[in-house]
């Protein structure tokens, strides 16, 4: 059975006198209610949450503090159709960040997980052994390897030489409604400061993820929260961009329902 | 800071026309080897503006090279690649514009790419 999507009319229910709008708000809830259902069978599968050991109070006061939900959700997502053919060798990825604390952060993240570093274990300008062999141990082939970070405001200086590139973006954003101006802060609320209806950076992004994403098989992973208005998102990014956007999973992370959108070319 | 991620960089800073490529000034450069990945290699091949390549390999060896125009492009090539592409890392430096002389600080590998108000 074809997937429901809010944007395809579906046999023999155009004529119940429900306007478009509501239509697609209907459709657009079922969809959601499959990426539940979808949340739900991922659970059975163990979260990997990465080591933190290196992080301390100071840290968190300029990076957004990792939480458990969504690392799980990041792995989850990577389990559900990623893994076979996204793992492995051959993989080369891009980290961007306005926050340089938060790239800092990341990049120590990636060491003391041994997704990145020096591989020559029996490489002794590392004083503390312990450390190294801890290190060792958590390498996994099957990990990114090839991890690079710049600072930058979304992917602005990639957009030129990168253009239909990229195979995979997964994208984050800040968006937590706020007043417009939060989102010029220097500080920690522009890790989730995302202007009205929380859409400012999103809406930002749409121009950038349809430049960069390779045709036909390129994919954007991107959390929304449902004061997004992700229904008129899809429509957007169908109208404007022949881009197409599914919940692909979706739970309730405290006092909101966060969604991993899917978002593939028409 | 690898020449694969310098490959794919370019400056927009206001008045320029072409900000790519980005000249390399590197002060901290080091090598870490990585096991071959041939796979990675071809995969990034048609990604690669080699110019610009061969531009950031001088750039990091401060000397000229030749351009090579060989195509059938064997394994010893593919490894070669591979060393400039992924195991050479610019730990601190700048990149500069080669449009307007604008520089972009390079710390701890991370390049800044940062555009101020004015600058956009």
């Amino acid at each position: 059975m074809a997937e429901w999507h809010p944007l395809r009319s579906y046999d023999g229910e155009n004529g119940n006198g429900m306007n478009e709008d509501d239509e697609k708000f209907k459709s657009w809830n079922q969809l959601n209610q499959l990426a539940i259902d979808k949340g739900k069978i991922m659970t059975t599968a163990p979260a990997i949450m990465p080591t933190l050991d290196h992080s301390s109070m100071d840290d968190y006061q300029h990076v957004y503090e990792p939480k458990n939900e969504n690392h799980r959700r990041r792995r989850q997502r990577q389990r559900h159709e990623d893994r076979s053919s996204y793992s492995g060798t051959g993989i080369s990825v891009i980290a961007t960040d306005l926050n340089p604390f938060a790239l800092q952060f990341a990049q120590r993240t990636a060491e003391e997980n041994g997704i990145v570093g020096i591989e020559d274990e029996n490489d002794t300008n590392d004083d503390n052994d312990n450390e190294k062999n801890n290190t060792s141990r958590r390498r996994n082939n099957n990990y990114i390897q090839k991890i690079e970070f710049i600072e930058c405001n979304l992917a602005q200086p990639l957009l030129n030489r990168l253009e239909q590139k990229v195979d995979i973006i997964l994208f984050n954003p800040p968006y937590v409604p706020t007043e417009d101006t939060e989102i010029d802060g220097n500080d920690i609320e522009i890790s989730w400061a995302g202007g009205i209806n929380g859409r400012k950076i999103i809406d930002a992004s749409l121009q950038q993820i349809a430049t960069l994403l390779t045709k036909p098989d390129g994919i954007c992973y991107m959390i929304t929260v449902d004061d997004n208005l992700p229904h008129e998102l899809s429509t957007i990014l169908h109208n404007d961009y022949k881009l197409q956007m599914i919940p692909l999973m979706r739970r309730r992370a405290s006092n909101e329902y966060l969604t991993v959108q899917k978002i593939t070319w028409l | 800071m690898r020449l694969l991620t310098h490959n794919f960089l370019q400056s927009n800073v206001r008045g320029t026309v072409d900000g790519y490529p980005l000249k390399i000034e590197g002060t901290n450069i080091v090598v870490e080897n990585s096991s071959m990945d041939s796979n990675l290699v071809r995969k990034v091949l048609p990604k690669l503006n080699y110019p610009a390549l061969v531009a950031a390999i001088n750039d990091i060896r401060n000397e000229e090279g030749e351009e090579d125009n060989n195509n059938n492009i064997s394994e010893s090539v593919l490894k070669a690649l591979h060393f400039f592409l992924f195991d050479v890392h610019v730990i601190e430096g700048c990149l500069i514009c080669p449009g307007t002389d604008r520089r972009f600080p390079i710390k701890d590998g991370i390049p800044n790419m940062i555009l101020h108000e004015d600058e956009v």
